[in-house]
């Protein structure tokens, strides 16, 4: 790829925002993975029980 | 079908005599056709290239904006989860509730608009097709806002959100109306298709409306 | 399918494969950059903005791609009553907006060289936009309804009449761009695509299909844990 090309800045730019915005959702989604994870470490530190048997998950939230 | 009868009259009466929704409607639709020409400027030229588009595009607001009204206050007083209980299927409700709409609002607007055309100099061999048009394309804009009002129904913000949700559902109504209004000048191979497409979106959506409404509503009476 | 109805048993497939996915994302990313930006020649027409076909392309087919996989899940959980379907769906949401986002982005960032406009309503970037309205309207549903059983209940529908309007939207889009533009309009694609520009297209499709699994995986995961810890909570304030 030539950097010297006419309209090289819009494909920079392209790219770019591109990696921005990936980067984005990969760290929103880490972030959210781990903020459950220690609250579930917690939880179960402070001793509540982790449910033995696995059930169907209900609808809620 | 008494009970349908009955449902209809009775939200007639109601939007006569309160003035809310349809009044809202009336307002709105004035509002844009007398404010376009003022903010667009007096090009009479231009204003004639854009008269059809400009008149569907105010159609289309004032009936999607003036229809979050028709279950709210069913919703509020009670009546409407007495309707999900009642002899006739919560769909003929919707169906009943979204014909009142299209007659109070919708209809009334369609036939208005193309008389108003003059003021934003629409030509005066378009009146016809854009009545025609517009007529066809309420039904579908009438149900589609009834869609609209019954998935926000109890919801404290809604209005942002049936924007939201039924404008992606206007655009193909707005895209066959215009091309349908521009009639004869469009030439026969272009009004004609259009023409029928509109009324095909238009039967679609007297199936397929009430179906997902009265789900809608379903949901929010549980 | 029933199998994976049991959370628990998602949650180990999950972490089974998740390691996978991963790897082959960022491998195949790996060979679809080298690809597109070192190996691929710049278009005879175009020049090096051809390039941005490696981003845009990708992303407008995951746009579509997952509102598919939205409007599918939303199907089963009418259909099926699978637990996980609407939470598939919810998840899905915020991933195919961001990938909307960018198809509309790097569109308009192809197009201002190729056109000279930052925008054009043609069927292409109309049809994205629409699709995004679509993303923000299920996601603003979620967010409105307060009691996520009744959520689920309404985003299902707003799903499936959205995925119904994409064709209806794309044909319309045609139509009024066949009658408004009766000179040749430029494909975005250009006139035919050579082998050299379609196998890291081709990669890089598949790279951002194996970043949206990923991505996708994580947050049932966390969703799944999210629902968990919340009935752990009630049943801890209950016991204490």
């Amino acid at each position: 790829m030539s950097f010297a090309a006419e309209h090289i800045g819009f494909v920079i730019a392209s790219y770019a925002l591109s990696a921005i915005v990936i980067a984005g959702l990969i760290a929103g989604h880490i972030l959210r993975a781990h903020q459950v994870e220690r609250r579930l470490k917690r939880l179960e530190d402070a001793g509540a029980p982790r449910r033995r048997k696995a059930t169907e998950v209900p609808n809620e939230q | 079908m008494k009970i349908l009868a009955a449902l209809i009259r009775r939200d007639l009466t109601l939007a006569w005599r309160q003035g809310g929704g349809v009044g809202t409607a009336a307002g709105f639709f004035l509002t844009v056709v007398v404010l376009l020409p003022l903010g667009i400027g007096p090009d009479q030229v231009l204003l004639q290239r854009i008269a059809p588009g400009a008149l569907w595009i105010a159609l289309l607001l004032s009936v999607l904006l003036s229809a979050d009204s028709i279950y709210q206050t069913d919703f509020e007083d009670g009546s409407l989860e007495l309707m999900t209980m009642g002899p006739a299927p919560l769909e003929m409700v919707v169906l009943a509730k979204a014909f009142a709409h299209w007659l109070a609002a919708g209809l009334p607007l369609a036939i208005l608009a193309p008389m108003l055309g003059f003021l934003l100099n629409l030509a005066p061999e378009l009146v016809l097709p854009l009545t025609v048009a517009m007529v066809i394309g309420s039904v579908s804009l009438s149900l589609l806002a009834s869609l609209g009002a019954a998935v926000i129904v109890g919801l404290r913000r809604g209005g942002v959100l049936v924007s939201l949700l039924i404008l992606p559902l206007y655009v193909p109504v707005l895209i066959f109306g215009v091309s349908a209004s521009r009639g004869a000048l469009a030439g026969p191979d272009i009004f004609a298709p259009s023409l029928l497409i509109l009324l095909a979106i238009s039967l679609v959506a007297l199936v397929s409306v009430p179906v997902a409404s009265a789900a809608a509503i379903r949901a929010y009476l549980k | 399918m029933q199998k994976f109805a049991n959370p628990t048993r998602f949650l180990r497939l999950q972490s089974a494969i998740q390691p996978w996915v991963v790897a082959a994302t960022i491998v195949l990313f790996a060979a679809g950059l080298y690809s597109g930006l070192v190996m691929a020649p710049p278009d005879y027409q175009q020049g090096e903005t051809v390039r941005i076909m490696f981003v845009h392309v990708p992303a407008a087919w995951l746009a579509l791609m997952i509102y598919s996989i939205m409007a599918l899940s939303s199907a089963v959980a009418i259909v099926f009553r699978h637990p996980l379907a609407d939470l598939a769906a919810k998840t899905a949401a915020p991933i195919g907006a961001a990938f909307t986002f960018l198809a509309l982005a790097t569109g308009s960032l192809w197009g201002k060289p190729m056109w000279g406009a930052w925008w054009v309503w043609d069927a292409g970037l109309t049809s994205m936009f629409v699709l995004f309205l679509l993303y923000l309207g299920y996601i603003a549903v979620w967010q409105a309804i307060e009691d996520p059983a009744r959520g689920a209940l309404i985003a299902r529908i707003v799903a499936l009449v959205g995925f119904i309007n994409i064709p209806i939207i794309k044909f319309s889009v045609d139509w009024w761009n066949s009658l408004h533009q009766p000179a040749s309009v430029f494909r975005i694609d250009g006139p035919a695509i050579h082998s050299s520009i379609l196998i890291p297209l081709l990669i890089m499709a598949t790279a951002y299909t194996m970043l949206f699994l990923a991505l996708h995986l994580s947050a049932m995961r966390a969703e799944i844990n999210a629902r968990k810890l919340r009935q752990m909570e009630l049943a801890h304030v209950g016991s204490s």
